[in-house]
């Protein structure tokens, strides 16, 4: 089946003081209908500019130096056209900080209102009343009177929603959403977390969710791609990645978080994320990996999939290091 | 290594402390006026004890009030009543002069390092700042001392001579550390110090913590909302809600038997990283936000969300009162089964 969405090789420039840096290498990833693709990483990993690119909102003076956004087998990079189409109708965005992407002078109903006013043709009043549904349909309370609220009126939980609730008023194929629950408290994070799933329920939207949050991956991903100085580093299902991770960076992630559910040994990963400025030769990952060979310092590994196929690793180490993990892991020992 | 379902080899943790009390909170209160008519209460009636040696991990939500304690209790703010007792002396109504001496036993790391640095100090600079404020050493022995904080804090002797914007932020809170630690402090207030780093570099942050508790004996008040930082780091946790500690006791009878109604909505919002174990959980949602600390419900203040509220709970206001155990709690029907976090429910 074709995808939905393909992104290949997209690689995005950002001329700067200390020189062009490439926050987006060579990014690859598919998103099929219905299903959501988590794209997880630390800061400057390339998560927000590389899903920026893809929405066509990369702010300035960023370019898309390279690569494919294929949307239904058509490229939107070179078709602006259909890119201004989408934006909005079959692609919206939803993002971490609600209260800056809305309209302070504009009532909640308004929002909305206008969405329809740009992609749709009701009427004005028929409008108004989808707005209430919409606010309804995002377990929005009491929509009726919401709808004539002004943003800040409302919780950072409630506002969230709203923007949901304009992001999904043209029933787009696609959602994008950026960290979508990084501010919120955590009781009110689930709540949301709880709202998207029934939406995409609902509704069959595909999601595209960015987050640094493994927990929030875990509780979203149909697939996950998990990215590290500029490039995709490893993609799978998420059971596959989270459970049985392939890539020494995926796998030194997994060990260093601390669980709720029990205290255990942490095994910090040494040193911090690269900067963009001066990125290690070879995989970027070879300073702080465990496993890290002089090879690795020599060649940028390819994004390649794994013997047994469903998963993208881009570690020429990986298949060797990896080898026989799985007896060891049921049997609840560990490899060296 | 290994994937997170198979780290079931429980690895012992802070070890239960029986030590002498080092910090006692009774009834600390902050209200901060908002016009003429209304007042915040931000903080309401807060007790807490913190042991000789031992981490006291302060939970809750933004507007739960855990900054505004930790600031009262460093005495950047005056409280509007309540007892704040440091080694058995009243520091609640203390006055510049006394708190000189009181802040060289009591000292803190916030969570963005960068504000908290001075940009056009060294990191020397700034870790010898305290020093300096407080006349230890000639300035030979402060040299020494600042190449002894910054080994102790992970950092070669080269960063002495950097800037805070020349680090990252692991490296500036490792810098803020050490200043912590320069006048050999008895307490240390920690406010959310690893929220703001990257998740591959929390994990350093949280073990060096623990290392420098061991080490020095440090006792520490760590304020934070990821739960599962708190249990790793935590002997005894304190959650609030609203201005108050709603329920308080040892760490992990706290996450095995929470008994606060809000404490289970709490435990149960956090997200497991297995997708298995998170997509097929059944969650506690609570309905609606925290309402405003300055229009504070009636009764319990958690009632409006409760899942367990009973008419008694919307007029009277339950008090933190120990049930036995070391396990007060503030709710007139406190669970007393086990949790599942697997299931977000009572285990039956």
């Amino acid at each position: 089946m074709r995808p939905l969405l393909r992104v290949s090789d997209l690689t995005v420039e950002f001329p700067t003081r200390e020189g062009v840096i490439r926050p987006a290498d060579g990014v690859t990833w598919e998103l099929e209908e219905g299903r959501t693709l988590v794209i997880l990483g630390e800061s400057g990993s390339g998560k927000s500019v590389s899903t920026q690119a893809v929405g066509g909102i990369l702010p300035y003076p960023g370019r898309v130096v390279g690569g494919r956004v294929e949307y239904k087998g058509e490229d939107l990079l070179t078709n602006r056209r259909l890119r201004q189409r989408l934006r909005g109708k079959e692609i919206a965005m939803v993002f971490q900080d609600p209260l800056s992407s809305l309209n302070p002078g504009l009532r909640v109903g308004g929002h909305i209102v206008e969405m329809f006013k740009v992609h749709g043709n009701i009427s004005r009043a028929e409008a108004w009343q989808r707005a209430v549904e919409l606010l309804d349909l995002v377990q929005i309370p009491d929509p009726e009177d919401r709808v004539q609220r002004y943003p800040h009126e409302l919780s950072g939980g409630m506002r969230q929603r709203v923007m949901l609730a304009i992001a999904v008023s043209q029933q787009p194929s696609i959602l994008i959403a950026d960290e979508p629950t990084t501010a919120l408290d955590a009781t009110v994070q689930a709540q949301i977390i709880d709202t998207v799933r029934d939406l995409q329920r609902n509704l069959g939207t595909a999601i595209v969710l960015i987050t640094h949050d493994i927990g929030v991956a875990a509780a979203f991903a149909d697939d996950i791609a998990v990215m590290y100085g500029g490039r995709v580093v490893e993609r799978g299902s998420a059971t596959d990645v989270l459970r049985r991770p392939r890539h020494p960076y995926t796998e030194a992630l997994l060990s260093s978080v601390p669980h709720v559910e029990g205290r255990r040994e942490l095994a910090p990963i040494p040193g911090a994320p690269p900067r963009l400025h001066e990125l290690p030769s070879g995989c970027a990952f070879h300073p702080r990996c465990q496993y890290a060979k002089e090879s690795c310092t020599r060649q940028v590994p390819e994004l390649r999939p794994l013997a047994g196929g469903g998963r993208l690793v881009a570690c020429d180490l990986s298949e060797q290091l990896y080898a026989g993990v799985e007896t060891a892991e049921s049997a609840g020992g560990e490899h060296t | 290594m290994t994937g997170p379902q198979s780290e079931t080899a429980s690895v012992s943790g802070p070890e239960a402390v029986g030590s002498p009390t080092l910090l006692e909170v009774t009834g600390l209160t902050k209200h901060f006026p908002v016009g003429k008519k209304t007042t915040v209460r931000a903080v309401d009636g807060v007790d807490l004890e913190i042991r000789e040696g031992e981490t006291l991990g302060v939970v809750g939500e933004s507007g739960c009030g855990k900054s505004t304690t930790a600031r009262l209790i460093l005495r950047l703010l005056r409280p509007t009543a309540g007892t704040i007792r440091f080694e058995g002396s009243d520091i609640g109504a203390a006055q510049e002069r006394e708190l000189h001496t009181i802040r060289r036993d009591m000292q803190a790391v916030f969570q963005d390092s960068f504000s908290s640095l001075d940009p056009r100090m060294t990191v020397a600079q700034s870790v010898a700042e305290p020093l300096v404020a407080h006349r230890v050493g000639n300035a030979k022995e402060r040299r020494e001392r600042i190449d002894e904080l910054l080994d102790v804090v992970g950092l070669a002797r080269e960063f002495a001579t950097r800037y805070p914007h020349q680090l990252s932020g692991g490296q500036r809170q490792r810098v803020g550390i050490a200043r912590a630690l320069a006048l050999q402090p008895k307490l240390v207030v920690l406010d959310e110090p690893v929220s703001a780093l990257d998740l591959s570099v929390q994990a350093q942050i949280v073990n060096l913590l623990v290392d420098l508790q061991e080490r020095f004996g440090l006792a520490y008040i760590f304020i934070a909302h990821d739960l599962g930082v708190v249990r790793q780091i935590s002997h005894r946790v304190a959650i609030m809600y609203l201005g108050r500690v709603v329920e308080t006791g040892p760490t992990d009878d706290i996450f095995t038997t929470p008994a606060h109604p809000y404490t289970r909505a709490l435990l149960s919002a956090t997200l497991n990283p297995d997708p298995e174990i998170e997509r097929n959980r059944q969650r506690i949602l609570l309905t609606g936000d925290p309402p405003s600390p300055m229009r504070m419900p009636e009764g319990c203040r958690f009632h409006p969300r409760c899942p367990r509220a009973e008419a008694r709970c919307s007029q009277e206001d339950p008090q933190l009162r120990e049930r036995g155990q070391d396990r007060p709690v503030a709710c007139f029907f406190p669970h007393d089964d086990t949790f599942d976090f697997g299931r977000g429910v009572s285990a039956e």
